[in-house]
């Protein structure tokens, strides 16, 4: 014969799972992103319905908790990597080349940033460039060099971060999120490791 | 007692344990956006309310400044640097806000309008403006047809009306300065944005 409290025990037993259960997987749905409705090009991540009032119950959740105010669809579009063009996490003692080519814009800027979306101290003082800043070749085409030490030309330095991400803002964009083409968006290519 | 009983014995509490955990989880992401203590609303809010170090110069007309990012201090997470930003706090019950600004057509300038919950109702930019102006009142479903019923029939409208879903909210400002040269070009166009709370008619 079983003790009288037996069911009463694995009730709440199922309760304290459940709950514990059902909070992991909204802190881990939560941890990155904004929840569905990524669009992707390479390494590019993107969540355009975030900046609509038909955002989705993850988004809107995600962007409560890091305390976000994301770009307005109608104001431009924002694309977040965090890995290079090979898949391979960015880390601040390598070094990379970002290029050509990028997607229409009024005006777009370009620059670094921590996981948590602060900018990233560093030697030069600079976070990023614009689209009337950067230095172009001719024709227009540009490089961007990503080190801890100086380099001619374009040059973002991720101090002394371990980890960062790139982001790239297109302001007034007509791109059609529905179709994007990896092969429209800058390449990151790593250079080497210090 | 054997294994396959075992397994029959625990399995409804593994079933009902599930479906505990699928309610939790869809309860609280609903509910997330608003019990969190640090949305946008709220940090810009306390920024402005305390006038703290994140506010580069206090509410004026209703818009306040915000300081540049740095890596130390960021009101706003992945905001754009190169943005001078400002913002203004409506809250509907003290009547439509009225927003206007001037802007050249140049440089870009945007509006987000948020409700407190964290949607973006409407956005917009300088090219929408109409010859440098733009003119924009916000307000509830009621504060809306009120205005419309005012209208006159032969004057045409010349500002746009947006119902927000919320009583509470924020409207975000965003100059870009192209240049670190234009810093201070970007700076005065989102401080000429007056932002304004309209008294009613009497």
């Amino acid at each position: 014969m079983r003790a009288p409290f037996d069911k009463y025990v694995r009730a709440l037993c199922a309760m304290l799972c459940g709950l514990a259960l059902g909070f992991a997987v909204t802190a881990a749905t939560l941890k990155d992103g904004h929840g569905f409705g990524a669009v992707r090009a390479g390494p590019w991540t993107a969540w355009p319905r975030a900046g609509g009032p038909d955002i989705d119950p993850y988004a809107r959740a995600a962007i409560a908790r890091r305390g976000e105010a994301p770009l307005g669809r109608d104001e431009g579009l924002t694309f977040v990597a965090s890995a290079d063009s090979a898949g391979a996490p960015l880390e601040g003692h390598c070094d990379y080349r970002i290029s050509d080519p990028l997607p229409a814009a009024r005006f777009w800027t370009l620059g670094l940033a921590s996981r948590l979306g602060a900018p990233l101290a560093n030697p030069a003082g600079r976070y990023g460039y614009t689209s009337a800043d950067i230095l172009r070749r001719e024709g227009g085409a540009f490089d961007l060099a990503i080190s801890r030490s100086a380099r001619p030309g374009n040059w973002l330095s991720p101090g002394e971060a371990n980890a960062f991400v790139l982001v790239l803002r297109l302001y007034e964009t007509p791109l059609d999120t529905a179709r994007l083409d990896a092969a429209r968006f800058p390449n990151i290519v790593k250079l080497g490791c210090a | 007692m054997t294994l396959k009983d075992r397994a029959f014995d625990i399995l409804p509490w593994a079933i009902a344990a599930l479906l505990i955990a699928g309610v939790v989880h869809i309860v609280s992401v609903l509910l997330t956006p608003l019990v969190a203590p640090r949305d946008a609303y709220a940090s810009l809010r306390k920024a402005v309310e305390t006038n703290g170090p994140a506010i580069a110069k206090a509410a004026q007309n209703g818009v306040a400044l915000l300081a540049p990012m740095t890596p130390d201090a960021q009101l706003l997470p992945f905001e754009d640097p190169a943005m001078v930003e400002g913002v203004c706090l409506f809250d509907l019950a003290k009547g439509p806000l009225h927003l206007l600004a001037n802007v050249d057509g140049d440089d870009y300038f945007g509006l987000s309008f948020h409700s407190a919950s964290g949607a973006i109702f409407h956005a917009m930019t300088d090219r929408a403006s109409n010859k440098g102006k733009i003119d924009i009142v916000v307000g509830d479903a009621r504060q809306i047809e009120d205005l419309e019923a005012d209208d006159s029939d032969d004057a045409p409208l010349q500002e746009t009306r947006l119902t927000a879903p919320s009583p509470l909210g924020f409207v975000l400002i965003r100059a870009l300065a192209k240049r670190p040269s234009d810093y201070e070009r970007a700076r005065a166009v989102v401080e000429a944005v007056s932002c304004e709370a309209m008294t009613p008619q009497p």
